[in-house]
């Protein structure tokens, strides 16, 4: 049997911080083991730590990190189709394949997360708009489910499961392996240009006109800006740069897909908690919105569009020893008032947030759990200071009744009774897990706090 | 067959194939354009092992069956490794070992028996066969993983450390005698690494160094021609301090 170790857990927002019993398997058998024979009453699947509440906690019962099972299985690449492990990594994908002419079809804001922790999130990308969140990419899985049995998964082949797994929050099963279909590209560069909004209305406006045109897209909003300047905003689109668009930048068209490398800087300790107060957020963020002056087809290499955090490393120090809570929240595009309330309360409230992002969401895809749905989409951090939790449920239920979801991969504080309301497709969701694992071998904290799968 | 010096095939031989170090240090090699033979006992893992460097690194990969303990196999492994690449390869890394609890050992001979066997008795007779046969050539390279713990004995893990010690010596007459064939061995001496072996162990973190970092640093130091590697560099200072504790107050320490 494979050795655990009792540790205190939490996600990347550092809230909250639980003790579980962990294991870290290196072969691939152990999974199955684990979860056969482990003395603990339940176990979840974990990857690198980037969910940001209690999705991959289980508080007292067993964690399973999935992290040193990460072998790449076969790449086909005619078909551009990868095959790996649920522990890959996106880094690794990326430092593999796109030397080679691949990139990841959709990627998240950070590339160390694993393709397990991907599909179980169904995360999304600055793409969403166009093709949709990660699962849409996934060919097809195998999933170790509690009763020891490995079921092959795909949209045709044990449909249902396969549709419970994507978003799924690793309820239904552990994914051991998945094939991923990767995008062919020419450059490691996106051709990127910035436009400043002066407010909500102009920030919705020129992203209903020119998202179309773009691959990417995604706004950062000042959510201190008030009154008329509420919602202020840099809009940043881009698209896959072409070799012939690199033909004015001689040094990038010599290595078109191999970017110079930067060297990675780290958080060494958390910050005191008075770092971040509302003087220092307001002034990152009027620079911020300074800084960025209009610009048409910058050249910026995918590092520093897709992952200007993943350069700082434990950048979530940032917020101090008590963690900080991740809100974000889907609303459908009939409620722009909800949205717009949602932001003035952001606005007037001592919670500051340094970084707020909105997007426009494009078609729901088939996950049961699935966040993304057609509509508008706003992200922010929130420090963990004694009001956090109940401005935190004031939010989600501002967002209930404007017909939104939150998302589950960032949440840490909302309540059960939301649930079936937020995501109807929860009841075809534990249909699937109460089928699959009858005994109840599959369970997280979030399970058991939102009530996923059993009342 | 890229074929280098003559009768030299650009690939390296990877004993133990399927511990996160040996993987990590593989990719390396694999990275640096080498061919990779994998010996390992456990088959099925060993394949996925060959699978990942093969997609990762696009060089040819070949999964041999091996166990360290039958010895009267290590001859017929070598003609293996040969046919499998079409010629006797560069190089030999050996990573497998073996490191159950000290009480364990100390309560059942039969386990400390394996204890040394693994550590020390097989990877003899493998060295064996390939130093033979590097000496013959003239040329090429062996690595070998022995410990820290072999370098002092402490009351917490002395029969994996005395196999480990065992090796040391063994490999340090190795290089003395190879020397004048062109053959180089470095003795790769670990401290804490972040493997399955010390997974849930309370260690000082910035001591502990990831199978990544091993890889790096034992690729290194067979490429520098190294004789003795410290992975990472540090330890060499904390055992020096460690060896220079008098004996009349080490025996009295709990390390």
């Amino acid at each position: 049997m494979e050795k655990s170790a009792t540790l205190k857990l939490s996600g990347w927002g550092r809230y909250p911080v639980e003790e579980s019993i962990v294991y870290r398997p290196e072969r691939r058998a152990a999974i199955a083991e684990i979860l056969g024979v482990g003395p603990e009453s339940d176990y979840i699947a974990r990857g690198l730590g980037r969910s940001y509440g209690d999705t991959a906690l289980n508080k007292h019962g067993g964690v399973i990190d999935l992290s040193r099972l990460n072998r790449m299985i076969a790449f086909d690449a005619e078909e551009g189709v990868l095959e790996c492990e649920a522990g890959t990594s996106l880094a690794e994908i990326i430092d593999t394949f796109l030397p080679r002419g691949y990139f990841l079809p959709v990627t998240p804001g950070t590339k160390f997360v694993t393709v397990g922790g991907a599909i179980a999130n169904d995360v999304h990308g600055k793409n969403h708009h166009r093709d949709g969140a990660f699962g849409n990419f996934v060919v097809d899985f195998t999933l170790l489910t509690a009763s020891g049995e490995v079921l092959p998964c795909s949209p045709t082949q044990n449909a249902d499961v396969f549709h419970a797994t994507i978003g799924g929050i690793g309820l239904t099963g552990l994914i051991l392996t998945a094939r991923i279909r990767l995008r062919r590209v020419e450059t490691a560069y996106i051709r990127v240009d910035y436009r400043r909004a002066p407010n909500i209305e102009a920030a919705l406006a020129a992203m209903a006109e020119s998202d179309a045109q773009y691959q990417y897209s995604v706004a950062w909003i000042d959510c201190l800006a008030k009154g008329a300047h509420l919602g202020r905003s840099v809009l940043m689109w881009g698209n896959h740069a072409r070799l012939t668009g690199l033909a004015g930048a001689p040094a990038l068209a010599a290595s078109p897909l191999r970017p110079k490398q930067v060297h990675p800087k780290s958080v060494p300790v958390d910050f005191p908690g008075f770092v971040l107060n509302p003087w220092s957020i307001r002034a990152f963020n009027t620079v911020f919105y300074a800084v960025h002056r209009d610009t048409v087809g910058a050249l910026v290499d995918y590092d520093r569009y897709f992952y200007p955090l993943d350069r700082i490393h434990h950048w979530n120090r940032m917020y101090g020893r008590a963690g900080f809570c991740q809100f974000q929240a889907t609303l459908p595009k009939s409620s722009v008032a909800t949205l717009v309330e949602l932001l003035e309360r952001l606005s007037r409230s001592s919670c500051a947030s340094f970084l707020a992002v909105l997007k426009c969401f494009g078609d729901e895809g088939p996950g049961y759990l699935s966040h993304p749905m057609p509509g508008y989409t706003l992200a922010f951090d929130i420090p963990n200071r004694h009001e956090l939790i109940g401005f935190l449920d004031e939010l989600h239920v501002l967002v209930l009744n404007g017909g939104g979801r939150i998302y589950l991969g960032k949440d840490a504080a909302a309540k059960a009774n939301m649930i079936p309301e937020m995501y109807p497709r929860l009841d075809g969701f534990r249909e699937v897990c109460r089928r699959l694992d009858p005994y109840g071998r599959l369970s997280s904290s979030m399970a058991r706090r939102l009530a996923l799968v059993h009342d | 067959m890229d074929t280098g010096e003559q009768g030299s095939v650009k690939a390296v031989v990877v004993l133990g194939a399927c511990s996160t170090i040996a993987r990590a240090t593989a990719g390396e090699f694999a990275r640096d354009g080498y061919a990779v033979i994998l010996g390992d006992p456990d088959t099925e893992e060993m394949a996925c092992v060959a699978a990942d460097l093969h997609t990762r690194y696009d060089v040819p990969v070949h999964a041999l069956d091996f166990d360290a303990l039958d010895f009267a196999s290590h001859a017929e492994f070598l003609e293996a490794c040969r046919r499998a690449v079409g010629g006797l390869p560069e190089g030999l890394l050996v990573f497998f070992g073996y490191m159950p609890e000290q009480a364990a050992t100390q309560a059942d001979f039969a386990l400390a028996h394996r204890v040394i066997d693994l550590n020390f008795t097989g990877v003899v007779s493998i060295l064996h066969v390939f130093a033979a046969a590097f000496e013959a050539r003239r040329s090429g390279f062996i690595a070998a993983l022995s410990s820290v713990a072999g370098d002092r004995g402490r009351k917490t893990n002395y029969t994996y450390g005395s196999a480990k010690g065992g090796l040391t010596v063994f490999l340090s007459g190795l290089r003395n005698r190879l020397h004048d064939a062109g053959v180089q061995v470095t003795t790769v001496k670990p401290g804490f690494m972040d493997t399955k072996m010390t997974f849930g162990m309370k260690l000082p973190a910035p001591l502990v160094a990831s199978p990544e970092q091993a890889g790096k640093d034992i690729f290194a130091a067979v490429k520098r021609g190294k004789d003795v590697v410290h992975v990472r560099w540090f330890w060499r200072y904390i055992m020096m301090i460690i060896c220079h504790i008098p004996e009349w107050q080490f025996k009295k320490m709990s390390l």
